[in-house]
Formats: structure tokens, sequence, C-alpha cells
């Protein structure tokens, strides 16, 4: 009798323990079934042979990446990273320093204005980009490699304000004081307590903009009347034609973008940018 | 006058519509352990930050050794402040937190300018006192190392600029240039040279050639040189170490500061503030986040650390038990102002009024009044004091302290009454006795029964007689009618024959402004601030043996006193109704008269309550 009461006793503990792991199973399904299964289908596609009605075969070819590596592609590819560069320190450059004036600024009406920042946000991304181009047009400004990049800094520099707007005003005006106190200006108090508290917002914010910026689609091609190709546009393009150099192509940037985070995130010491993807 | 360290003369801050300091006049001398005491929203705090440079003042001056500092940044004062939150970096370790601001410190130097006249100068630490030994790079061909004292970085850089003169290049164009007939011969850092040969000789004796644009560029290089110093790293670390030896911290330098207790940070923050050597140690409220233990710790440590610094220290507090253990001068502040500055047992013992008695330790508080020299009459008994030079049957407080109370057996003190309650205390046993229905407070190590009768009575010398700030309540006016008048914005009704007598002629005053008075009892406080015509915040209350003395702020910023049997708590919303025909007239207003009026009548010689008055 006791015996039994005991191993019903375990038997009841285990189902409990138990039961709290059978929470996760939902989000490990949709982990396997939207992340590691396309990851997965990706690679067959990169390093299998083509075949015309876009289906999987399983003979395994380089020939892939031997097309992603041809010269031409190779100049779009150093475009794209060149554009995404560019627009990433672009976007830091003026948006740390709108950050930095709305974060500390004692107006009424701060939250109006962070606002208007995030307005075009609200406006559908495409819209948004055309009507970019119309103003180019009406300006009378040539499309092409400018405007390209304009419209991507002024498409991403709210995902730099933000991170780092909130960053920045979650820290304690005591620490300014304390600073100022042992002998800082306003200058050095920027430069050795609001840019380091600042730097897990500076890196998140990085990271939200380069990595689109980089695999973009639409907008070269919108901004350039597809003169200007960036690696986006040309996954799009080529998945009309090849799946499988398409998936390469995609590998590549996977790899290199995996790369370029974890440098970024090297300086990130405590791992706790906010809203950081990786 | 060179004793003081610190003087505030009329330092004033407002902010907003709210005056937060108000006039405060202040000397501190080296070496003192000060502490600004009040409870909050008294300005301590803000009087602090004026000192530290924080806040700058309305008006007033702040003089530091003599100079007036007023407007100068904190990073240019010698003062350095604890914070109450810490304020440590969290992005640094304790090492770096303590050594933030001795990087960013700049000394003075005496330097030799061209001529070989001395001159100083404000230069960074890194650059001045870092190195009392640095090698030349300066090679003989033959590849020796020659080693040169030098006293400072800047000294060095000197010396290579000097040598950098002597270029041979230079010569060599100046010759060239006489030969030429040329006269205009440029200054010797921009001119000269597009090539100069750099002294590093190689080990093999051959002369490397290095370029330099000129002698700006020349210098720039080894200023770089100067600077990978060794030896400003072990002055740092060296001070470091002992200022957090000095804590009690050493071996925490690795330490994150978000993984230390509470104690620990707090002391961190003080390690931080005392590297530099402030003239000046101010502390606000540093032990407010600690539990009891801690803060006793702490407290004998703090006292400690004053003593082995021997500099000023500035705290800031509002425990009265903190201000009394530590402090060689207390300054206790009320609204602003200083309602009295001393030695804790002068505090203690002859508080000025009954708010400082109220405010440090327990006090019985009765008013009273002094009906001749050395004889004062309370709670219905004539008492002998040993106090003069009050007028006669002049209104005052008396304080006197629950332990100094003597117990004896019915009839044979000057007070019989019965112990109502006790209560043992620790150290003591707490004891209420009433006495012709006043509550007197005794501390004693006997205990006595509730029920019990007993006669106290106290020795003279331990009557603190006080004199009464406010007597009465006295507000301006508007008269509206034969029989009206508008009070902060309300109708009154009174009685025009108490006021002007029976031939009273509305013409005479309708419509013109006058002084009406109140007394204390006349106030009703309410619980619903709605149903009354003014509402007021309670600002203190002060226990009198048989009611609360109470000090309401109306809410357009102005002082009524109530006497109230019930206790509030300070904060506490409340509606202010005045009994109808309470008042009494003082005077058609004119603000000389009333200054007159407030100054003889009632002795009010606070410069600021009748200012508070006349301003409507």
């Amino acid at each position: 009798m006791g015996n039994s009461s005991i191993s019903n006793l375990r038997s009841a503990f285990k189902l409990k323990q138990f039961s709290r792991k059978y929470l996760s199973i939902p989000y490990g399904v949709f982990m396997v079934m939207f992340i590691i299964l396309p990851l997965v289908i990706l690679f067959l596609y990169a390093f299998t042979e083509r075949k015309f009605d876009g289906s999987l075969t399983l003979n395994f070819t380089i020939a892939n990446f031997k097309e992603v590596f041809s010269p031409t592609n190779l100049d779009m590819l150093e475009r794209s990273f060149k554009i995404g560069i560019i627009s990433t320190l672009a976007c830091l450059i003026i948006g740390y320093p709108i950050a930095l004036i709305l974060s500390r600024s004692t107006l009424k009406h701060k939250n109006v204005i962070v606002m208007l920042f995030m307005l075009p946000m609200w406006v559908n991304f495409l819209i948004r980009t055309l009507a970019t181009k119309a103003v180019f047009e009406a300006m009378d400004i040539k499309l092409g490699e400018f405007s390209v990049t304009f419209t991507m800094i002024y498409n991403y520099l709210p995902y730099m304000i933000m991170p780092i707007y909130n960053v920045i005003e979650k820290i304690d005006n005591c620490l300014y004081e304390g600073a100022r106190d042992l002998g800082a200006n306003e200058f050095t108090v920027l430069r050795k307590v609001t840019v380091p508290l600042s730097l897990p917002g500076i890196l998140s914010g990085i990271t939200m903009v380069f990595m689109p910026s980089i695999t973009t689609f639409a907008i070269a091609n919108i901004m350039s009347n597809n003169t200007y190709i960036l690696v986006g546009d040309y996954i799009y393009s080529e998945s009309f034609i090849s799946f499988n150099v398409a998936s390469a192509i995609s590998l590549i940037i996977l790899v290199v973008i995996g790369i370029s985070m974890a440098i970024v995130n090297k300086y990130d010491k405590d791992g706790n940018a906010q809203g950081g993807m990786m | 006058m060179e004793d003081y360290i610190i003087q505030l003369k009329d330092l004033t801050k407002v902010y907003g519509n709210k005056t937060v300091v108000k006039n405060i006049n202040l000397d501190i001398k080296k070496g003192e352990f000060v502490t600004i005491l009040g409870p909050s929203g008294c300005g301590k705090t803000t009087t602090l930050r004026m000192i530290a440079g924080f806040e700058q003042p309305t008006s007033g001056q702040i003089f530091f050794d003599g100079k007036d500092i007023a407007g100068l940044p904190p990073y240019k004062r010698a003062v350095n402040t604890v914070f109450q939150k810490y304020a440590l970096f969290p992005h640094l370790n304790v090492f770096n937190n303590v050594a933030f601001g001795l990087k960013l410190k700049k000394v003075e130097q005496t330097l030799k300018d061209k001529n070989g006249q001395d001159y100083t100068k404000l230069v960074n630490l890194k650059n001045s006192l870092v190195d009392q030994i640095i090698y030349d790079k300066d090679r003989k061909p033959t590849g020796e190392t020659k080693k040169v004292k030098y006293k400072s970085a800047y000294e060095y850089r000197e010396v290579q600029s000097k040598k950098f003169v002597k270029v041979n290049l230079y010569k060599e164009y100046l010759e060239k240039a006489k030969a030429q007939g040329l006269t205009n011969i440029k200054p010797e850092n921009t001119l000269v040279d597009q090539v100069i040969y750099n002294s590093d000789h190689t080990s093999s004796g051959k002369t490397k050639k290095v370029e330099y644009k000129d002698a700006y560029a020349y210098r720039a290089e080894v200023t770089k040189k100067v600077k990978k110093i060794k030896l400003y790293k072990e002055f740092i670390d060296k001070k470091v170490k002992n200022a957090l030896k000095m804590v009690g911290l050493s071996d925490y330098e690795d330490r994150n500061v978000n993984s230390l207790s509470g104690g620990q940070q707090q002391r961190v923050a003080i390690a931080r503030a005392i590297i530099n050597e402030p003239k000046i140690l101010l502390l606000d409220e540093p032990l407010g986040a600690l539990d009891l233990k801690m803060r006793q710790e702490m407290q004998l440590e703090l006292k400690e650390m004053h003593k082995k610094l021997g500099i000023t220290f500035i705290y800031v507090t509002h425990d009265q038990e903190e201000a009394l253990t530590m402090s060689d001068t207390i300054i206790v502040m009320r609204d602003g102002k200083i309602m009295q500055k001393g030695s804790p047992m002068e505090i203690y013992n002859e508080p000025v009024n009954s708010y400082v008695a109220d405010f440090i330790g327990e006090a019985n508080i009765f008013d009273g009044v002094m009906l001749k020299d050395k004889l004062v009459k309370f709670c219905g008994v004539e008492v002998e004091c040993v106090d003069t030079g009050f007028g006669k049957h002049e209104p005052i407080e008396v304080v006197i302290r629950p332990e100094d109370w003597i117990v004896k057996k019915p009839g044979q003190g000057s007070f019989d009454g019965v112990i109502n309650s006790s209560m043992f205390r620790g150290v003591h046993y707490e004891a209420s006795c009433t006495c012709n229905g006043y509550e007197f407070i005794i501390h004693s190590t006997k205990e006595y029964k509730v029920g019990q009768a007993v006669s106290l009575s106290v020795d003279p010398f331990d009557i603190q007689i006080m004199k009464i700030e406010v007597r009465t309540n006295i507000v301006p006016v508007t008269f509206k009618s034969e029989n009206t008048f508008d009070l902060y914005g309300d109708v009154y009704e009174f009685d025009p024959i108490k006021f002007f007598g029976t031939d009273y002629n509305p013409d005479d005053y309708v419509n013109k402004e006058g002084t009406v008075s109140f007394s204390f009892d006349d106030v009703d406080m309410e619980d619903d601030e709605w149903n009354a015509p003014l509402s007021a915040n309670v600002e203190s209350m002060i226990y009198k043996g048989k009611n609360y003395f109470v000090t309401l702020r109306t809410d357009n910023n102005k002082h009524i006193f109530a006497n109230t049997e019930y206790l509030w708590d300070d904060g506490d919303r409340i509606g202010i109704k005045i009994q109808p025909y309470a008042f009494n007239f003082e005077g058609f207003v004119t603000p000389e008269e009333v200054k007159k009026l407030l100054k003889d009548k009632y002795e009010i010689k606070d410069e600021c309550v009748i200012k508070e008055v006349i301003d409507k």
C-alpha cells in the first residue's frame, strides 16, 4: 500500500515535470518548420544540380557557387556590402546625435518629436519608396547610386534612432552628475559615460540597419530604375530562373552577415544589446 | 576669515514660483564635519548641490577659500560628492570607477620657458607627474642607450623640441637664405625642414632618415612616445589601491560594481570621491539606502575617515541620530531657512525653537508664559527656571527632555499626575503621565505602574525656554461690503462694530485692503478639502501635551497655523475653515505699516515671514 502510493506520487511528479516540457513543443515545432527546415532546404538547393522545373535533385555540385562568383556578380556583391556599410554608418552618424538630443531634451512634448521621427515607418514601405522616387524625379536628380543610398538611409534611420534613444533615456542622470563632479566636462561626459553606456543601443542599431540594408530588395530596383542592382534584387530575379543559384548566393550572404554580426557582438561584452538580432 | 573654506552669502534658489532656499548665510570652517539636517524638502540637498555646482543659485554668492565660485561648473571645483544613489558607472569595474576622477585630474606644473623663466601651467595628470625617469630615445651612433632624467613628460617634450630646433637642416637653411640675401626668415616652428634626421639611430650606427613635414608633426610624434610611459599607470594603480584600502575594499579592484552589496557600492563611491583629494567632501544622504547595522558601522567609519583625511565634510541627512553621532556642527534647516547652527550638544540641550526641539530627539513641548525673570508658568504650574531677559508675561514655549523629569512621590514635586502608560524601550522605560490635562513623556530607568500617582519636578537648568516666532495668523484681505471681506479668494463675514467701532462707515473701508488676524484656535481642519474654502498641506506638527500645533501651507503658498486635537500626517491634504467672527482688524494695509505691526506687536524678526505675508 505504502509502496504503491509512493510510486503514484513519483509518477505524478514525473508527469508534472513533463507537463512543463510539453509547453515548449509548439515553439520547437515552429523552429523546426520555419527556421531549421528552410535552412536545410536552402543548403540542399545550393549544393545540388539545377533542374528546370525547380524541383530538388540530390546530385552534388558546386556549379551554383561558380555562377555566383562570376565577375559581374562579385561586383554586385561588393556594391551591396558597400551600400550596406555606407548607409549603416550614415544612419549612425545622423541617428546618434538625434537620439542623444531627443533623450536629453527637457521639452514638454518630446514624445511628439520622437513620434515624428517614427512616423514614416507607419507608411507602407513600397509607397514610401515610390514617393521618394517621385520626389527625386520632381527635383530632377539622377536616379542611381546616390538615390539608392539616400533611400536606404531614409528608410532605416528610425531603426538606428530607436534603440539608441531607448538606451540613452535609461541612463540615470546621477551618472552624468557623478562624472561632472569627478572632473569631466560635457565632452568628456559624452565620451566616457554616454557613449560607452549607449553601446548596446548602438550595436542593436547597427544590426537592425546593416542586415536589411544589404539584403533589401525593391529599394535599389525602384530608386535606380533597375540600373543599379543589389543582391536582394538579384536573388529575387534569379529565383525565377534557378532556385539553386539563388540559394547559393543566399547562403553566402548568410555566412557573411553571420561573421560581421559576430564581430559587432564581440564589442558588446555583456551581451545585452537590446533588440540585438544575434 | 581664512579659516573658512565655504561661505554662503544670502544664498537663494527659486524653482518656478517656489523658493527652496531662502537667503542662507553660512560659514564653514576648514576641517569641520558639518551636517545639514532637516526633513525632506527643506532645501538641504539643494544647498549641497549649489556648493557642488549642479545648481546655480538664483541670487547670492558661494565663497570657496575666499573666492566666489558661483558660475563655476562642477568639474572646476575642488569639491567631490558622494551621491545617495552611489552613481557608480556600471560599465566600469571597481578600479576604473575609482580611477575615473584621477585620470581626468589636472595639476599645476612649473615649467621653464624659452628664456629660462619659470611659469606654471595646468596640465593633464597624464602629461605631468607621470614619470620621474624616462628613457631618452636618443641613441648614440654606437648603439648605446643614453639614460636621461626628466621631471615630466612636458620637460621631455620641451627638450625634444629644442633639439629639433638645433637640427642641422635648419642651420643650413639659414645659411642658404643668407647667402641668397633673403632677409625675412620664417619662425622656427613652421619653416623648418622638409626632411629632418630622426634622432633614432639604428643599432648598426646607420642614420635612419625620417620625414616630418614640420616641427609640429615632429613634436606630435614625440608626444605619442611619452604617453606610452608606464610610470603613469603605476601611479594610478598606487593611488586607487590606497583609496580602496581606506574604505576597506582592498582586492576588489576587478569586481563588477553591480555585483557588490549596497554597503560596498557606497564604499566604492566614497573611494572614488576622495581619490582626487578634494578640499571638501559632500555627502548627500549617503547611508540612506543601507540597513540599520550597516548604517551604524558606516557612521563610525566615516567619522574615522574624516579624522584621517583632515578635510571638510558637509553631510546632508534627515536622520537626527546620524547627525548627533558624527558632526562637529549641526545645521538644522526648515523650509529653506537655517533654524539653528551649533554643536550636537547645543542643538540638543538648547534648541532655539519648538521645531528644532521636536526634530532632534524626543521632547516635551508646552506653551507657557514668562511671569518674570527666572519664573515661568506652564501647564498651570509656576516653575523656577534660569532664563532672564523676557518681557513680562511674554508668551514662550518650554522644552523639557523626557530624561530630565525627576519622579517623586505624590505631593513632593511640581506636577501631580497619574501614569497612564508604560513601555519598556531597552535602555529605559518610557512612561506617559497626565498632569492637569497635559501629557508628559518620561524616560526613566525605573518602571512605573499604570495608574500609579506620581509627582514630577524638573531642575531649573533643564528647562529650555524659547521665544515664540509666530503668535497669531496675520493675513491680507480686501473689504467687499459692509460686513464681508475677501481672504485668499473667499468671502468671509465679519463684525463691523468689532472692527471699526459703533460709528463705522462702510464708505471708509469698502474696496480697501486691510490686514486681519485670527488665533490658532479658530482654525478648523477638515478631512474633505473640497468642502472648505481653503485647501492646504500639513507641513509639520508639534505635540504640545494637550494639542498639536500644526503648520499648514495653503495652495497659494502661504502659512496658516492651527491648534488641533487630532493627529495628522505631514503632507496630508486638508481643508481649512476659519470660524466666523474670529477676526481682529489690524489696520489698512500699506507694506510699511504691516511690517511695523508685525515687528512691534508680534515681535517677528524673521524678514522672510514678513515678506511672505506682504507679498500677495
